[in-house]
C-alpha cells in the first residue's frame, strides 16, 4: 500500500531523512518508532505530500507522491501530532468542513458528519464548539477529520502522545476498528511500549535512518519494547552514569534514593551502587552498554532486565 | 408527485469561503463593526445637514451645496473604512492558520494553493463590499438633497473599490510571509498608511520644492511642469488625493476620464488619464501582482 524507495529530505545542511526504503503491507497498522528528532514525522509529511523529498518517491496506493500528489492527497488521511482545530466550528461543522474539503456532495456531509462522530464516540459532543473538547476528545476528531474522505490509508502522528492510560485504551481499540474496516495504518511513537499491542508491522528510526524493519514480532524480537535494566557495580556513578547516557537505546537513568541520577549528582553509597535504566534499545545495544561499562573500569557485579 | 430532474450544473461556493464568511458573521465583531460605522456615519450626516442648514434660508441652491458636503464626507468615511477594515480582514488569514496549527490539514486536503489564497482574498473583500454596500442608504440623503451628479458617484466607488481590492490582497500576501499575525497585521496597517498618506504628502511636498527650485524660465518651467505631473501621478495613488483631483479637473474642465496637462508655459498638452482611473487601473494590477506571490509563496511551503 505504500512503498518508500530511497527517500531523503535535507534542510540546508542537516539530513533529516537518509536513503529511507520501507514497505506498508496492505490493511496494516505499521508503527515507526523513534525518538524525537528521528526524522519519522518529516516522512510523514513527505508521504502527505506537505513536503517534497530532496530524493526519491514513494508510492501511496499506486500514487507517486512526487508527480502525483493529489492523487495521493485523495488517498491518505493524515493526522500530525499537534493540531488544531476552528473555534467557530462545531464538531459537527469541523467535520462537514473537511468532507467538502474533499469534494464530498453538500447531501452526504451532514451524515458523515454524524456517522464519524459516532465511529469517534463524540456523537454527544456534535454540537460542542470544537475548541472545548479536551486532548483526547480534540484527538478522537482528528481521526474522524482525517476519515471524511473515506481514504484507504491513515497517516498518523504519534496518535497516543498526551493521552491518559484509558484514552489510549480507547485509541487502541479505535484504531483496531478502523485497520478492520480495511485501512492501512503508518503511525509513529516514541517508543515500542506504545506500539506492542497495537501493531502488525514495525520499523525503528534513528537519525533519519531505518535501522529494523518487519513483521511486529520480528522487530520485538530483536528490539524489545522499553523495559529497566538494574544494574549494581563498584566504582565511579558519575562515570557509569555518563557511559550509560551516552549509550544507544538508553530513555533514562535513575539512582535509587537520588531524585534524578542523570542529573549528575555525586554517589553517595559507599561500596555497591545500583543504577535503574529505562532501556528502548535492542538486545545488541544492551549487550554493548555492558562491554562499555567493563571496558570502562565500571566492575559491574550484576547487570538484568527486571520484569 | 416527483419534481423533474431539470439536470441544472450545480455551482458551490469553496468550502473556505463559506466557513470564513460563517465565522465571520457570527461573532460580534461583525454587527459591531457594522453598528458603530453606520452609527456614526449617519449621526455625523445628520449633524452636517444640521449645522449647514443652521441659519441659511433653504433654497435649492443650499440644499445641493448640503448634499454636496454630505456626499463628500460619506466618501471620506468610507476610504477610512476601507483602509482600517479591510486590511485587518486579510492580515490575519493565513498566519491563524499557522499560529492555531490548522494549516497542515488544510494543505494535506486536495485544495491548491491558489484555492485556498482565492477564497480567503473574496472573503475578506466580501465583507468588506458588504460594509461598504451597508453605506448606501445613507447616500441616498445626499442625492436627495442634490448637488451631486451620478458621474461623482462613478469616481469615488472606483476609488474605494480598488482600494478594498489592494488592502485586502495586500493583508493576505503580508499573512502568508508573516510568522505571526500581530506582525502581519502592523505591516499592513504600516504599508497601507503610507499609502494614503505617506504618498500624496511626499508628492505635495516634493511638487513645492520643486517649483521653489526651478522657478524661472525655458527648460527649468518645463522640467518644473514634468515634475508636477509625476506629482499628480502620485498623488493619484492615494484613495483620498485621487478623488479630491478628479472632482477638481472635473468642476473645471467638466472632463471625467482624461485630464490635460499644460507644459512649458502651455507650449504644448499632455493628455493623461483622470487620476481615479490611474489609481483603479494601479490598484488593480498590484492586487492582481500580490494575488499570484500569494499563491506562490503558500505554493512554495511545500517545497521546504
Amino acid at each position: 500500500m505504500i512503498e518508500v524507495q530511497a527517500l531523503s529530505k535535507s534542510y540546508g545542511g542537516r539530513i533529516a531523512l537518509a536513503d529511507v526504503s520501507l514497505v506498508v503491507p496492505p490493511g496494516s497498522i505499521f508503527g515507526l518508532v523513534g525518538p524525537r528528532g528521528s526524522g519519522k514525522s518529516t516522512l510523514l509529511k513527505i508521504l502527505a505530500t506537505l513536503t517534497r523529498p530532496s530524493a526519491g518517491d514513494a508510492l501511496v496506493a499506486g500514487a507517486s507522491i512526487v508527480d502525483e500528489p493529489l492523487r495521493v492527497r485523495r488517498q491518505v488521511g493524515y493526522l500530525p501530532r499537534d493540531f488544531g482545530v476552528y473555534p467557530e466550528q462545531t464538531c459537527a461543522e469541523y467535520i462537514a468542513f473537511f468532507a467538502a474539503c474533499y469534494g464530498v456532495p453538500p447531501k452526504a456531509r451532514a451524515a458523515l458528519a454524524e456517522d464519524l462522530l459516532q465511529l469517534v464516540d463524540l456523537y454527544h459532543r456534535r454540537d460542542t464548539p470544537s475548541d472545548r473538547l479536551t486532548p483526547a476528545m480534540r484527538r478522537r476528531l482528528g481521526i474522524a477529520r482525517v476519515l471524511a474522505h473515506d481514504p484507504q490509508v491513515l497517516l498518523l502522528d504519534e496518535p497516543m502522545a498526551e493521552l491518559d492510560p484509558r484514552a489510549h485504551v480507547e485509541m487502541r481499540t479505535l484504531l483496531k476498528e478502523l485497520s478492520s474496516m480495511g485501512k492501512t495504518i503508518l503511525l509513529t511513537a516514541p517508543n515500542m511500549a506504545q506500539i506492542q499491542d497495537l501493531c502488525t508491522h514495525a520499523a525503528t528510526i534513528q537519525a533519519g535512518q531505518i535501522t529494523l524493519a518487519g513483521p511486529l514480532e520480528v522487530v520485538l524480537a530483536v528490539r524489545p519494547p522499553h523495559r529497566t535494566i538494574a544494574v549494581k557495580f563498584l566504582g565511579d556513578a558519575r562515570l557509569a552514569i555518563n557511559l550509560i547516557k551516552s549509550a544507544a537505546g538508553v530513555v533514562d537513568v535513575q539512582m535509587p534514593g537520588e531524585p534524578d541520577a542523570s542529573s549528575g549528582a555525586p554517589a553517595t553509597i559507599a561500596l555497591l551502587k545500583e543504577l535503574r535504566v529505562t532501556f528502548d534499545g535492542a538486545y545488541a545495544d544492551a549487550s554493548a552498554l555492558l562491554r562499555s561499562l567493563m571496558h570502562n573500569g565500571v566492575q559491574v557485579v550484576s547487570f538484568a532486565e527486571e520484569n | 408527485m416527483r419534481a423533474p430532474n431539470l439536470n441544472l450544473p450545480t455551482f458551490e461556493l469553496s468550502p473556505i469561503f463559506v466557513k470564513e464568511m460563517a465565522g465571520r458573521m457570527r461573532s460580534a465583531r461583525a454587527y459591531t463593526i457594522l453598528t458603530v460605522y453606520l452609527g456614526i456615519a449617519g449621526g455625523l450626516s445628520v449633524l452636517l445637514y444640521m449645522v449647514s442648514l443652521w441659519g441659511s434660508t433653504r433654497t435649492v441652491v443650499t440644499s445641493g451645496a448640503v448634499g454636496s458636503v454630505i456626499f463628500y464626507f460619506l466618501v471620506g468615511m468610507q476610504v477610512l473604512l476601507v483602509g482600517f477594515v479591510a486590511p485587518s480582514l486579510t492580515a490575519g488569514a493565513i498566519s491563524v492558520e499557522r499560529e492555531n496549527k490548522t494549516f497542515d490539514a488544510l494543505r494535506a486536503t486536495p485544495l491548491t494553493a491558489a484555492q485556498i489564497v482565492r477564497a480567503k482574498l473574496i472573503s475578506g473583500l466580501g465583507f468588506t463590499l458588504l460594509l461598504l454596500f451597508a453605506t448606501l442608504p445613507l447616500f441616498s440623503l445626499a442625492f436627495l438633497l442634490g448637488g451631486v451628479e451620478p458621474r461623482e458617484l462613478i469616481i469615488a466607488l472606483c476609488a474605494v473599490f480598488a482600494s478594498a481590492c489592494l488592502y485586502t490582497s495586500l493583508g493576505l500576501y503580508i499573512s502568508a510571509r508573516s510568522k505571526t499575525t500581530l506582525g502581519a497585521t502592523l505591516g499592513t496597517y504600516a504599508l497601507v498608511t503610507g499609502i494614503v498618506i505617506g504618498i500624496p504628502l511626499a508628492a505635495l511636498v516634493g511638487a513645492s520644492t520643486v517649483r521653489l527650485t526651478l522657478s524661472g524660465s525655458g527648460p527649468a518651467t518645463l522640467l518644473a511642469d514634468l515634475f508636477d505631473v509625476a506629482s499628480t501621478l502620485a498623488i493619484s495613488l492615494s484613495p483620498v488625493g485621487a478623488i479630491v483631483a478628479s472632482q477638481n479637473v472635473f468642476n473645471t474642465t467638466g472632463e471625467l476620464w482624461t485630464i490635460t496637462a499644460k507644459l512649458a508655459g502651455g507650449g504644448f498638452a499632455l493628455t493623461l488619464p483622470a487620476p481615479f482611473l490611474i489609481l483603479t487601473g494601479v490598484y488593480l494590477l498590484a492586487s492582481a501582482a500580490l494575488y499570484r506571490l500569494t499563491v506562490r509563496h503558500v505554493a512554495r511551503i511545500a517545497q521546504e
